[in-house]
């Protein structure tokens, strides 16, 4: 009964799954300490950037600007972090309110703006990548060894990067999406004139769930900085094809009202770990970009391979 | 009720075509306030080539977004189909026969565009942008990550940087795709079809045409759109680079939105598209002159766009 409402995460599961045994036939390192630090760390921003896609895409929208969020919380956080630990927490603190800043503007465009959100994002896009560049126009910055430790080491088999995911689903995304936050995200995807209706406040709800998304969005960002030590304002780019990816990919669907978090962010894992898999056996790295493109394109097509089977091609277009 | 709605929803269209032609004249007065230098041919021509290549791309953008989808696959549809073209012509083939095959690789990028869109019902964001990716990585693998280092053949660059009674090559070349598409738009059963999509795909569907073959019609174009941009702009840059393509998603739909089509679909036209590249590609010019990076470029340029499309292309207030 409960697994019911995870039915949607199985293709990430076991896609997931029969990676990771495949990758650990080539490569049986991957079952040490080491390598579930490796593993872990690979997909812990994407993860991160899919909730952050996955709480727009529950209201119907698509936030084509994640990516940007991504440079730019990393480039602010590699440029003002300096080496106190007072300063990275306060560095972070101030990281995770752009994000959310980023958010704020995305959802009162959406919301009381009445723009579609592919428009304001890919405006937004532009912006917020722009803002990235003036903070750190050339790669580089200096991120304190600690907190790269912090977020990328791990203890025995359990990496540090699981802990700050864990803290961000359970203690930030289950607690919000059980609220009542959460269900008038879902009603609003679902139809927002039913959920107008019933009395709740649509623009409102839109508004909290970009800006939801945007403190997500940062919370990748800051992992990246930890994971890279640098800032480098291109270096999100790839997260929002891949964040949408995930989405798609964890069961979600696209036009809102349902998708759970299990889905989403295994997923993530999936899309980041298969670059390295593709590596290891041999796969020239310029076909990432084929692949992250090829997979979304091929589970969407599995998705609606029903198409092909109806007789009466009126019964889809009323869809 | 719904004859209402339509009445309200066409006037609202002429009102944007006519925004945008009065935004143009402004701008265009501004900028000659502004730094009268401006006021001269040269820098007339120089608007003229580079909104060439815009438009061409908006005109299939146009279309896909009359019927409610979008094309985000035109970037590296552009990048990719200019590499053919260039590695093509520098393994010794003809130039017209390289050109050719650039084209006929836009057409069949759209056209699998199309297919996502029409026969699986899948969201034209999330496909095309699934595409760009694929064609990113295509580009990649292709040419191995090293453009070809070729000579751009004399026939690509007098198409791209060539005059004709000293009006830019590629300006007529837009001239005559233009009229052509705004013909097409008002007065063939296709244009009319699209408009129908845009407003009602089941109705058209049930009046007996094949909705799909309309959407592949448009995404075609696009595709054509992106690829001929991706030749003409060889022929201006005088080489073929990865990133070349970069620049041409979000100016072309903006030209699209700031001319007045309705982003959901089934009204506007590409009159106001012309007015919309001439708009963004002046804009642009603007921004160069007064110094700004292009990091402050992208910012102003997301803001103004933004700001353009609230002053006149809002949604309805959907709880009404």
């Amino acid at each position: 009964m409960i697994f019911r409402r995870y039915n949607t995460s199985v293709l990430a599961v076991v896609a997931l799954g029969l990676l990771l045994i495949y990758y650990y036939i080539r490569q049986p390192l991957i079952l040490s300490p080491f390598g579930a630090k490796i593993l872990a760390n690979q997909g812990t921003t994407l993860a991160l950037a899919a909730l952050a896609q996955l709480v727009v895409v529950l209201t119907g929208g698509v936030d084509l600007s994640v990516g940007a969020v991504v440079s730019l919380s990393n480039c602010i956080a590699a440029t003002y972090m300096g080496s106190h630990p007072a300063s990275v927490i306060a560095v972070c603190v101030l990281t995770l309110a752009v994000g959310a800043g980023a958010g704020l503007v995305n959802g009162v465009l959406v919301a009381y703006g009445r723009i579609q959100p592919i428009i304001v994002t890919l405006a937004t896009l532009y912006i917020f990548s722009g803002l990235a560049l003036m903070v750190r126009p050339q790669p580089g910055g200096l991120v304190p060894p600690f907190y790269a430790n912090a977020l990328t080491g791990g203890w025995g088999y359990l990496p540090y990067a699981m802990v700050a995911l864990f803290v961000m689903l359970f203690a930030v995304w289950t607690p919000l999406m059980r609220s009542r936050l959460g269900t008038a995200i879902r009603a609003v995807g679902d139809n927002p004139g039913g959920a107008h209706m019933s009395g709740i406040n649509v623009p409102r709800t839109l508004i909290l769930a970009y800006v939801m998304g945007g403190v997500f969005a940062a919370a990748a960002g800051l992992y990246l900085t930890a994971q890279t030590t640098s800032g480098d304002a291109a270096i999100g780019t790839s997260y929002t094809l891949n964040s949408v990816a995930a989405v798609v990919f964890g069961g979600a669907l696209l036009g809102g009202g349902r998708g759970v978090a299990p889905g989403p962010v295994i997923a993530a894992y999936f899309l980041s770990i298969i670059i390295s898999v593709l590596f290891a056996a041999g796969i020239s790295p310029f076909y990432q970009s084929v692949f992250q493109g090829g997979i979304l394109m091929v589970v969407l097509v599995f998705g609606n391979l029903w198409t092909l089977r109806t007789r009466n091609w009126l019964t889809i277009l009323k869809n | 009720m719904d004859n209402l709605l339509a009445r309200r929803l066409s006037d609202f269209t002429r009102h944007g075509v006519a925004v945008a032609y009065a935004l143009l004249a402004l701008l265009v007065i501004a900028a000659f306030v502004y730094d009268p230098g401006l006021a001269s041919w040269r820098w007339i021509h120089a608007q003229l080539q580079i909104a060439a290549f815009i438009g061409i791309i908006a005109i299939g953008q146009t279309m896909v977004i009359l019927i409610g989808q979008i094309d985000l696959s035109v970037p590296w549809n552009l990048t990719f189909s200019a590499l053919v073209m260039a590695t093509l012509s520098s393994d010794g083939y003809s130039v017209w026969l390289a050109m050719g095959a650039a084209l006929l690789c836009g057409l069949v990028i759209g056209a699998i565009n199309a297919v996502g869109v029409a026969v699986f019902r899948l969201h034209s964001l999330v496909w095309t942008l699934g595409m760009n990716a694929l064609l990113q990585g295509a580009s990649l693998v292709y040419t191995n990550a090293q453009p070809p280092k070729s000579d751009v053949p004399a026939v690509v660059r007098e198409m791209a940087v060539g005059n004709i009674f000293g009006i830019p090559a590629a300006a007529l070349i837009w001239a005559l795709l233009a009229v052509f598409t705004v013909v097409v738009l008002r007065r063939s059963r296709f244009g009319r079809y699209l408009y129908a999509i845009g407003n009602n795909e089941t109705a058209l569907f049930v009046s007996g045409v094949d909705s799909r073959k309309v959407v592949l019609g448009a995404f075609m174009v696009s595709g054509f759109g992106a690829a001929l941009a991706g030749i003409l702009l060889t022929g201006y840059a005088s080489q073929t680079y990865l990133g070349m393509g970069n620049d041409y998603l979000l100016i072309p739909i903006a030209a699209v939105i700031i001319g007045g089509t309705n982003v959901m679909g089934g009204s506007g036209g590409y009159v106001g598209t012309i007015a919309g590249a001439l708009i963004v590609v002046i804009l642009q010019s603007l921004l160069s002159t007064a110094q700004i990076g292009q990091a402050g470029k992208d910012v102003v340029f997301g803001v103004i766009i933004l700001a353009l499309v609230l002053l006149y292309a809002r949604e309805a207030r959907p709880t009404d």
